[in-house]
């Protein structure tokens, strides 16, 4: 009765703003897991993948399957098989891979209507686990119509991210989340005729069939309502690239030929199980190859009067949408085919294929003892320039030129191309295995690297940064040599590359990014304090990421005109400069102090004069206009909505209560019915007859 | 399943009482949604007094007296209300309302009065728990006793029954003269004070609903009895009455 009148006197209380929280029935029949990742549907021409739940949610009786023989022992029970309807299959995430779920699937049939993995403890984590394909991006790649043989470069993959499932699948990764499981589990599972647990996965996605359908309904307004309900949206953020501001050549002036040299890495990566406010993984792809990047491009900065002398321009360029069929690299391609590369001024004489000297690729980073330098093609590549990548650096091994290349964006470079210019991608990927056993999954998280997260600090010399150093200095020798011609050594203070690693693997709010930017920007990292950078699908429109400005802040920071910084120009002409110049951005900062030169006593902040542009990524599908969405020319991934994502445990009522429950409400009801019906016709009680008031 | 089966049980009763007592009567129908109202407004206060005490707020047994206190004030409220009406209609052309079919039937005013309170009580008391029942799950996860849904159906329908009574009780106590203005009230206060205290007995986490549910419906046939000893039956008068 205590509930009860409580309930009651919440209906009233609504009223009142500071009302304390009553207790609901609700609250103590179900037990909610709030940390649990999900998997979401994604759309493309043809098909759809992922995983999809009833809008009300999927329910069944839970079953927890731990090791193999638990499995075997399941599937041929028909007597459990067959008391109930609906099974929700709780199971070890170590036996997740394409035969277990096939066996499953086939041998439950309707009657499985979710599954939930789960991780005993972090120490329990499979040793490898990636739901990729075995070869990663094979739908648009620059191999496809061709008869070499096709290298499984990511042996361990399962697959099962591309494929299609009828029921929602959850993943729970803390074990105090899996210990109360257990113990739910143990307490109500003993025979048939106590209530027995259940659990209710609720993953409902708004999008189905394929992108053309997806994409059409969102234009569909119904004429009553005025705003349209949209259903999915493309995969993109921003291609991003910058350069020493130095060198830009404007109209009419020519660009010589092979003068661009292109630096790309990726920003994006996916996993199957994701949760919006938890780690997305992606350590070893891509953060250790963006942070490489962006040391490389401070070196660059830092040797900015040497580069400056020749001619060529050195533009570091970063990719968001490769993960899934290259779709930024296919629209940095269009943009360049079009005219459109650099954007943003049309008096920037544009980059064409036949300016474009090389590309250079940083992919699939991990921390090995060797590194690989794959290139392609060999009637182009500059073997003085490997040769000399060798010797300073012993630890890069050349790949022979006639081997496939690894899943990397210089893919779709060379293919738009026609293979025009040479392309070198480093990477921890031998002859034919990429060497990531957690690739494209959320497991690739900082203790792959062997960085304790909890206590890494600000400033903290880990293992992998010392390994970067070594990586990137010898680099942007080889790179300064070839250009300037020019024998130097060239030192990275260790202190940065620290930095980086904090900033992007375990809080984005961090020191470096508020000495890069104004107080406005700066505040805009507020809300991902302790959030590391995070390595998901981006989509269109783009929701909040803070990835975008750290890149764009970061990189225009590093190679920013280092003659600029002594002009000491005050925050007003800073502003007023800003107007003017359209080709150069003007960032009043407090400024980095490892970045600056020792001699720079400014103490109240400077204007940094950098060069940077930012392109949205999307798939030139969605760009061109009544392009058809099942064409396969461009990948046309799209991600769905959702709304409200929950995973609950409860006792299902077991047959009987049910049933007595509402035989007895049917017969209290039928009985009184008759009893009073009779009252009326055959006695003359006057408080049932019709006729009187 | 289990939510259709409790509805059934709490408003099958009360369903059929309905049917067969109010739904043909306009003026009844009126009677009952106002006497709703004002049980609307003995809760409002009580739960001003329960938000107003800011310690107790946890205290279910603090409270718990003092609305049982606002319902039954308020039902003598409506009682005036009712008297004013009376006397307000006979000042009218009764002829004219007589020959409509109008005529004002104090017991039946009562009843209707009495079920109204007792409707919108049982509602309160279940629909929270009518709603959460829905979902997939029972009860009982955290080890609460699974005869809960049960409990809470079959206390509603008491609840509604009840008030039915005790309104029929109330208002013809107080219109007889002599000792009964004051026995009947006091009756049907003390009745409603033991039934909502006895309930209290259900807070703990295994609670034996059987205490509370045989004595309330026990306190409903006394109620039953007591209703036709006032209404004048005795043996006889039932034996005629029937044939």
């Amino acid at each position: 009765m205590r509930l009860l009148f409580l309930l009651a006197s919440f209906y009233l209380q609504n009223v009142f703003v500071f009302c304390s929280q009553p207790k609901r029935v609700v609250d103590q029949m179900y037990v909610s897991f709030d940390h649990a990742r999900y998997c979401v549907r994604r759309l493309n021409g043809t098909h759809e993948i992922g995983c999809q739940s009833a809008i009300r949610g999927n329910s069944g009786r839970m079953f927890m399957i731990d090791n193999d023989k638990e499995f075997n022992s399941y599937l041929n029970d028909n007597k459990t098989m067959n008391s109930f309807d609906a099974f929700i299959i709780v199971l070890n995430v170590n036996l997740f891979d394409s035969n277990h779920i096939d066996r499953l699937m086939k041998r439950l049939d309707t009657k499985l209507n979710g599954l939930l993995l789960y991780l005993k403890s972090k120490s329990a984590r499979p040793l490898d686990f990636s739901p990729d394909d075995q070869c990663p991006n094979h739908r648009n790649s620059f191999y496809l119509n061709q008869t070499t043989e096709t290298i499984n470069w990511n042996r361990r993959g399962t697959g099962l991210f591309f494929r299609s499932f009828p029921f929602p699948i959850m993943l729970i990764e803390e074990e105090d989340d899996y210990q109360r499981l257990l113990k739910f589990y143990q307490q109500f599972s003993n025979g048939q005729s106590t209530p027995a647990c259940g659990l209710e996965l609720k993953t409902f996605q708004s999008a189905a069939h394929t992108t053309k359908t997806c994409m059409r309904r969102n234009d569909i307004s119904h004429s009553l309502i005025d705003f349209q309900e949209t259903f999915c949206d493309p995969i993109g953020g921003l291609n991003i690239y910058s350069k020493l501001p130095q060198s830009i050549t404007i109209v009419p002036d020519q660009r010589p030929l092979k003068s661009v040299i292109l630096i790309l890495a990726s920003t994006d990566s996916f996993q199957m199980f994701l949760e919006t406010k938890r780690p997305t993984g992606g350590s070893q792809q891509p953060a250790t190859a963006l942070i490489t990047f962006l040391a490389l491009a401070h070196l660059i900065g830092q040797e900015q009067d040497e580069l400056t002398k020749q001619n060529k321009e050195i533009i570091f360029v970063t990719l968001d949408g490769d993960a899934m069929d290259y779709s930024a690299s296919y629209k940095f391609m269009f943009d360049m085919n079009n005219g459109n590369f650099p954007s943003g001024n049309k008096n920037e004489r544009p980059i064409e294929t036949k300016h474009i000297h090389s590309i250079i690729e940083f992919q699939s980073l991990s921390m090995n003892s060797e590194l690989w330098l794959h290139s392609y093609p060999s009637k182009l590549i500059d073997q003085n320039f490997i040769d000399s990548l060798i010797k300073n650096n012993r630890k890069i091994n050349q790949i022979p030129t006639g081997t496939p290349l690894p899943p990397a964006s210089s893919q779709i470079f060379l293919q738009q191309t026609s293979s025009s210019f040479p392309a070198y991608i480093l990477a921890s990927i031998n002859q034919n295995q990429i060497l990531n056993r957690y690739y494209h999954s959320f497991f690739d998280d900082p203790s792959t690297l062997s960085i304790n997260i909890s206590t890494l600090e600000y400033n903290t010399t880990t293992q992998v940064s010392q390994w970067i150093k070594q990586i990137v200095e010898p680099f942007a020798q080889t790179l300064i040599e070839s250009l300037v011609g020019v024998n130097k050594t060239v030192h990275i203070k260790q202190e940065i590359i620290n930095n980086l690693v904090y900033c992007i693997l375990k809080n984005m709010n961090c020191p470096l990014i508020h000495n890069v930017t104004n107080q406005s920007v700066g505040n805009t990292f507020q809300p991902f304090d302790q959030t590391s950078m995070p390595f998901s699908i981006n989509t269109y429109p783009t929701s909040i990421t803070p990835t975008f400005p750290f890149i764009q802040y970061v990189l225009g920071y590093f190679l920013r005109d280092r003659s600029f910084d002594l002009q000491n120009l005050p925050e007003k002409s800073c502003k007023e400069r800003a107007y003017k110049d359209n080709f150069c951005s003007y960032t009043f900062v407090d400024g980095y102090l490892p970045s600056m030169n020792s001699n720079n006593t400014l103490s109240s902040g400077y204007c940094v004069r950098s060069y940077l542009r930012s392109v949205q990524s999307i798939s030139p599908a969605f760009i061109i206009p009544n392009y058809d969405l099942s064409k396969t020319e461009y990948p046309t991934w799209t991600e769905s909505r959702w709304t409200t994502i929950s995973l609950r445990l409860f006792l299902i009522p077991t047959r009987t209560h049910e049933i007595v429950t509402l035989i007895i409400g049917m017969m209290l009801t039928s009985i009184s019915f008759f009893f009073l019906c009779f009252l009326r016709y055959y006695t003359k009680v006057s408080l049932l007859q019709p006729s009187s008031s | 399943m289990e939510c259709a089966g409790c509805t059934l049980i709490a408003f099958g009763v009360p369903f059929s009482m309905f049917v067969f007592t109010i739904a043909h009567h306009p003026f009844r129908i009126i009677i009952a949604m106002t006497s709703a109202f004002f049980w609307l407004i003995s809760l409002l206060l009580s739960s001003l007094l329960w938000f107003a005490v800011v310690p107790l707020r946890n205290q279910l047994a603090f409270a718990v007296p003092f609305t049982v206190l606002f319902q039954e004030i308020f039902r003598y409220l409506f009682y005036r209300l009712i008297k004013k009406a009376e006397f307000a209609l006979q000042k009218a052309q009764m002829q004219e309302l007589t020959a409509k079919g109008m005529v004002f039937d104090r017991f039946a005013v009562a009843y209707a009065s009495g079920y109204g309170f007792g409707l919108i009580s049982g509602t309160f008391a279940i629909v929270n728990v009518l709603s959460d029942m829905t979902g997939p799950g029972t009860i009982g996860i955290f080890g609460h006793s699974p005869d809960f849904f049960i409990a809470t159906a079959f206390l509603a329908l008491c609840i509604i029954l009840l008030n039915t009574f005790w309104g029929v009780i109330f208002y013809t106590s107080l219109d007889k003269d002599g000792i009964h203005r004051f026995i009947g009230p006091a009756i049907v206060v003390f009745t409603h004070m033991l039934f909502s205290c006895m309930t209290l007995l259900n807070r703990k986490s295994t609670p034996t609903y059987s205490i509370s549910i045989v004595i309330g419906y026990v306190l409903l046939v006394g109620m039953v009895i007591y209703t036709l000893i006032l209404r004048g039956f005795n043996i006889n008068n039932i034996r005629q009455r029937l044939n």
